[in-house]
């Protein structure tokens, strides 16, 4: 097995051809928006050769000096230094043809540190940008380099696999020399690295050499373009005066997230009430063939309920990630960090940290990995610490069942839809707290200075469908089989726990059918445990039912739905209501016989999963990330802290 | 000496130096913006910072005010 770095600088399309080469084999994956940690593959040709090739995705660098963890990843592995990569055979740089100056001096001071173990592959030869072949072959006599230039957007990946395959040597790679760094850089690099870099005493002195490659750079492509063979960008100039326009540019950006919310919103609701019908009829099919007993219930009460109650949400993941991805590759997200820079200045943030915040509405495990690329340690940890806030997909499932279920829908000023309101403003409400406990830390815990903020704007693409909709399908892939495995079995045990142990036959005497089925579920195991917590949640307006659903949701937020729709089933006598929506809509108290579930309790439910951490995967990244428990600790008991206060304020005020 | 921050929307600029001791120097660097090079100011967002700038060869990139006033610059006509 033979192993190829892919090696770029950042929105180079390195990971988009990382893509394309790619098997179904993949051994590690990153997650979708920015490449913060490597990521292996075998590629797809290896079905038809005897020789194995591997490729490695690394995070995208400028320069051989790390300015922040993610790129300390890239140097390192390129020195054979890091946790995954120790020897390799081969590194493909992709030069962005858009930014061929700066990638090819970075093409420069690679070759000095590899010989001619490096290829170069041009990325970006699309429509209206041209690189002849003429051009290329100029390049490739004044590097003394292979380079093969391509386009992402039009091609299949035969002509780099060839390429390849046709370069790579068998041997590994030995460095000619060390990397030169200064000492503030050293801290991204890992322990043992010392002997490959050498470690320069001033910045004035790598400066000038990352200015000398530079000059080099220009110096070659003056001979390979004539003036007027330059990239023309004025298209993205005219873009930008709209898009980045200091009012417009504003008013755009909140109309782009109200459209999220709202297609999410809107566009599901067909495909949701599809799935809807489906486990509805199954579960009527199973109910009349079946005969009364364990396993009716288990099959209907338990698994088709509560899987049944989670995968209903699969049309609005779907949504949400194919949109993220369309917007991801257009290039718009820079803009939104610039056009948020103020904002998150404000808070003690720079416009970098809008992009994990950005991830953090699709999940916060990648957004978590992804503040790596803040440089500013303080910076960083306080984006870590406030990120869970932002609301994930995951919590997508609780707002649209109560929302739905509990908001009534009507339009207001002719456009706004009133769901999608409530909707809006529970996403604004985790954002805000995040931006304002980000603040109180920074002014406390996590002191100093602000980082600056530069960022580089890359030319608008024209998003790829294929991409959106592999993003959006390997998504769905993922949420399914969740529902298969973690949520089927956590159903199973719900049921179970909610049926047994059987209350004695003179406990039941003399009850009605509907009173027996409600002592039975209160004596049930799952009943004491939510009787227990029941004073904790009380002053919120909630039930034991809906304590329990808040507890199992500690593992992950979707299982409140799948455990409602469980524990909500079960209790359900007459079976004449087939959703959960009709069944918490028709829940009454067994005292006062009124409704159980009203606007306030819905809020409550609602605000409490604003801000709770109620994710054991959050917990487990934020201890690797801060290398701590401290950290998530101390997470843990804030969110927790909020969750209850806030409850507590949205059931009072609308009581 | 005139800084980064003077220049107007939609004006060009000849770099004259960058501080050597701030952190702007080196993204600078790595970005393949040099001294000599021109820049010119497209967008400034709400309230001043940050601004958006178009380099000579064609590409665009963004920096808060702080970092402007480490750039000193020649205004073109």
């Amino acid at each position: 097995m033979q192993t190829v770095l892919l090696v770029g600088s950042p929105n180079s399309g390195k990971s988009t051809i990382f893509n394309m080469l790619s098997g179904h084999n993949r051994k590690t994956s990153n997650y979708s928006g920015v490449t913060v940690d490597s990521g292996k593959a075998d590629i797809q040709s290896n079905i038809n050769s005897t020789n194995e090739l591997e490729i490695v995705d690394l995070p995208g660098i400028y320069n051989l000096n790390p300015g922040s963890l993610d790129e300390g990843v890239t140097i390192s592995s390129l020195l054979g230094r890091d946790k995954n990569i120790s020897e390799y055979h081969q590194v493909a740089l992709i030069l962005d043809l858009q930014r061929l100056e700066s990638s090819l001096a970075l093409a420069l001071e690679l070759k000095e540190l590899l010989n001619e173990k490096l290829v170069l592959i041009i990325n970006k030869v699309d429509q209206n940008d041209i690189f002849s072949d003429a051009q290329r072959q100029k390049l490739q006599d004044a590097t003394g380099l292979n380079v093969l230039s391509f386009s992402a957007l039009k091609e299949t990946p035969n002509r780099i696999d060839q390429f390849l395959r046709e370069n790579i040597s068998e041997s590994t790679i030995s460095l000619n020399g060390k990397v030169k760094v200064i000492p503030r850089t050293v801290e991204y690099l890992p322990a043992g690295s010392e002997d490959v870099i050498e470690v320069l005493p001033n910045r004035k002195e790598l400066l000038e050499h990352i200015a000398l490659f530079q000059k080099k750079a220009r110096e070659i492509l003056s001979k390979v373009y004539t003036e007027s063979d330059r990239i023309r960008s004025t298209k993205t100039h005219k873009i930008d005066k709209v898009l980045i326009h200091p009012i417009f540019g504003s008013i755009i950006f909140l109309a782009i997230f109200y459209f999220i919310f709202h297609s999410i919103y809107t566009w599901s609701g067909p495909a949701m009430d599809l799935v809807d019908n489906t486990f509805g009829s199954l579960s009527e099919l199973l109910s009349a063939n079946l005969a009364d007993g364990y396993l009716k219930s288990l099959l209907v009460d338990g698994i088709l309920a509560g899987v049944g109650g989670v995968v209903i949400f699969l049309p609005q993941i779907m949504i949400l990630f194919f949109l993220l991805s369309i917007l991801e590759q257009s290039g718009y997200i820079s803009r939104a960090a610039f056009l948020s820079d103020r904002v998150m200045g404000f808070f003690g943030l720079n416009g970098k940290a809008f992009l994990p915040y950005m991830s953090g509405f699709a999940c916060s495990i990648p957004a978590i990995m992804a503040a790596r690329t803040i440089s500013n340690k303080n910076e960083r940890m306080a984006t870590i610490m406030t990120l869970p806030m932002i609301t994930c997909s995951a919590r997508l499932p609780v707002y649209i069942l109560l929302v739905g279920t509990f908001v009534p829908s009507y339009t207001i000023a002719g456009i706004f839809n009133t769901q999608a309101l409530a909707f809006f403003f529970l996403y604004f409400l985790g954002t805000f707290f995040a931006l304002v406990t980000a603040k109180v830390f920074r002014l406390t815990y996590f002191k100093g200075k602000s980082n600056s903020f530069f960022i580089d704007l890359p030319r608008y693409q024209k998003p790829l469908l294929k991409v959106a909709l592999k993003q959006m399908f390997g998504k769905a892939k993922v949420f399914l089989k969740k529902a298969g495995t973690i949520i089927l079995a956590l159903s199973i045990i719900i049921w179970a726990a909610s049926t047994f142990p059987r209350p004695s036959e003179e406990a039941l005497n003399g009850l009605t059918e509907e009173q027996a089925v409600a002592y039975s579920l209160e004596h049930s195991a799952l009943g004491s445990v939510g009787k227990a917590i029941e004073p904790v949640i009380k002053p919120l307006g909630m039930d034991w039912k809906m304590g329990v659903g808040i507890l199992v949701a500690f593992g992950a937020r979707e299982l409140f739905v799948s455990t409602m729709g469980t524990i909500y089933a079960l209790g359900d006598v007459d079976e004449e209501s087939n959703s959960l929506r009709e069944r918490l809509q028709n829940e009454k108290d067994a005292i006062t016989g009124l409704p159980v579930f009203n606007l306030a309790v819905a809020w409550s439910l609602m605000i409490f999963f604003v801000f709770a951490l109620q994710c054991t995967a959050t917990v487990a990244i934020v201890k690797r990330e801060t290398g701590s428990w401290k950290y998530p600790l101390i997470q843990f008991a804030y969110m927790g802290g909020l969750a209850w206060i806030g409850a507590f304020t949205a059931y009072r005020l609308l009581l | 000496m005139t800084n980064l921050m003077e220049l107007k929307k939609g004006f060009k600029a000849k770099i004259i130096s960058i501080n050597d001791e701030s952190d702007t120097k080196m993204k600078l660097y790595s970005l393949g913006v040099l001294e000599g090079d021109t820049l010119e100011l497209t967008n400034v967002a709400l309230l001043g910072s940050p601004i958006a700038l178009k380099h000579g060869n064609g590409n665009f990139f963004a920096l808060r005010k702080e970092e402007a006033l480490q750039i000193e610059v020649e205004i073109l006509s």
